[in-house]
């Protein structure tokens, strides 16, 4: 298991302050699902329950209703657990996720141009989470990167490689070429911030 | 006052959710390949249909540019034309399938407008002409035998004709000789 998931990392994650909605669970739903079927879903469930945070994906998760935060990294550290994934696993299924996110569809409007993106990537983290803050700070057309920061979100390492994959996608859409990410500063490092770093 | 502005949220939220659900149903229902594509011509939404007629997966397809599921170069010259047009009507192209093999198609696009954004990219439709390009080989092949066919009969039927006539001044000939027999055999 590549990740180091200790009791006082689930306490830590499942007492974070903030909101996040149901339709990541869904997306997470699918991913499992594709991977390995009803059986796959219950082996994350399986996986929830040990960390005394059980889930129903089918009967709980609903796209638009509020859940506490704490379960948004919960959920990718139980697939992760159930599958054994690597950082790479995790940030492709992060690239995967926007392919299917319903409120990604809310924001396919936007999705015209790098400059469009970084307008709005502060408003598409609202609708996602209640807490947080996603903020741009540098745009490079002719070098072609973006750098944005995502303050007050401490939950677990597990998400950043998540989001990696995450925003790389969102880029790529809006782009139309390939991009790669990394992430550049990060509070589970010490830093004050995440800082993402997407080129293409 | 907050319950009420709740339950109106909870009504929205249900009423999107339940639209949401009839989209992705009537778009997963028809069996006609069809996809959402943005300006930039990347693959944002797909159906099913698209996904049987093309061998990839979902995953493969969405965040993808349609140029790469499309004959060179067509899928450029189709976007720019419905994105300055609004809609593209009946263009032949082809799709590439996962591995070896394409469809023939007619593709049919309308841009999609935003009051007050402007155009914010494309509905694809394909229709597969798979069929009606078998059959069209199939007529071919039939007509180039019935010309064959007809050629052969030409030959036979100036060969025919050819023999007819030489009959005709034979018997003509055979008459003459005849009277000239007669000729001789008085004279004699």
């Amino acid at each position: 298991m590549t990740y180091q998931v200790t009791d006082e990392d689930i306490n830590k994650i499942l007492n974070a302050k903030g909101e996040v909605r149901g339709v990541v669970f869904k997306t997470d739903r699918r991913f499992i699902y594709d991977k390995a079927g009803e059986e796959g879903i219950k082996k994350v469930e399986e996986e929830l329950e040990k960390m005394n945070c059980p889930f129903n994906y089918e009967e709980e998760a609903d796209n638009m209703s509020f859940y506490p935060i704490g379960m948004r990294a919960l959920s990718i550290i139980a697939i992760s657990k159930a599958f054994n994934l690597s950082k790479e696993e995790i940030a492709q299924m992060g690239k995967n996720a926007p392919k299917f996110s319903l409120m990604i569809k809310f924001f396919m409007r936007y999705f015209l141009s790098a400059e469009k993106i970084m307008e709005k990537a502060g408003e598409m983290w609202e609708k996602h989470y209640s807490s947080g803050r996603l903020e741009p700070v540098e745009m490079n057309i002719e070098e072609r990167f973006i750098k944005a920061r995502l303050y007050d979100i401490d939950l677990h390492p597990i998400l950043c490689d998540y989001l990696i994959g995450y925003f790389s996608s969102v880029i790529k859409m809006g782009v139309g070429e390939e991009t790669k990410g990394e992430e550049l500063a990060c509070v589970h490092k010490g830093d004050e911030y995440h800082e993402f770093l997407i080129k293409w | 006052m907050v319950n009420e502005e709740e339950n109106k949220v909870k009504t929205l939220l249900e009423d999107i959710s339940l639209l949401e659900s009839y989209i992705q149903e009537l778009f997963s229902f028809t069996p006609l390949p069809l996809c959402f594509v943005n300006p930039k011509g990347m693959v944002l939404e797909v159906n099913p249909a698209f996904v049987k007629a093309t061998g990839y997966d979902e995953y493969d397809i969405v965040g993808e540019n349609l140029k790469a599921f499309m004959k060179e170069g067509d899928a450029e010259k189709i976007l720019k034309e419905v994105l300055e047009k609004d809609s593209v009507k009946g263009k032949e192209t082809v799709i590439k399938k996962k591995g070896e093999g394409d469809i023939p198609v007619t593709t049919f696009a309308k841009s999609r407008k935003i009051k007050g954004e402007g155009v914010n990219g494309a509905f694809f439709s394909f229709f597969d002409l798979t069929q009606v390009k078998e059959k069209e080989i199939e007529v071919k092949e039939t007509n180039k035998k019935l010309e064959e066919k007809m050629e052969e009969m030409e030959k036979i039927n100036r060969l025919t004709i050819g023999r007819e006539v030489k009959m005709v001044e034979l018997k003509e000939e055979i008459e003459n000789l005849k009277k000239e027999l007669k000729k001789y055999k008085k004279e004699e």
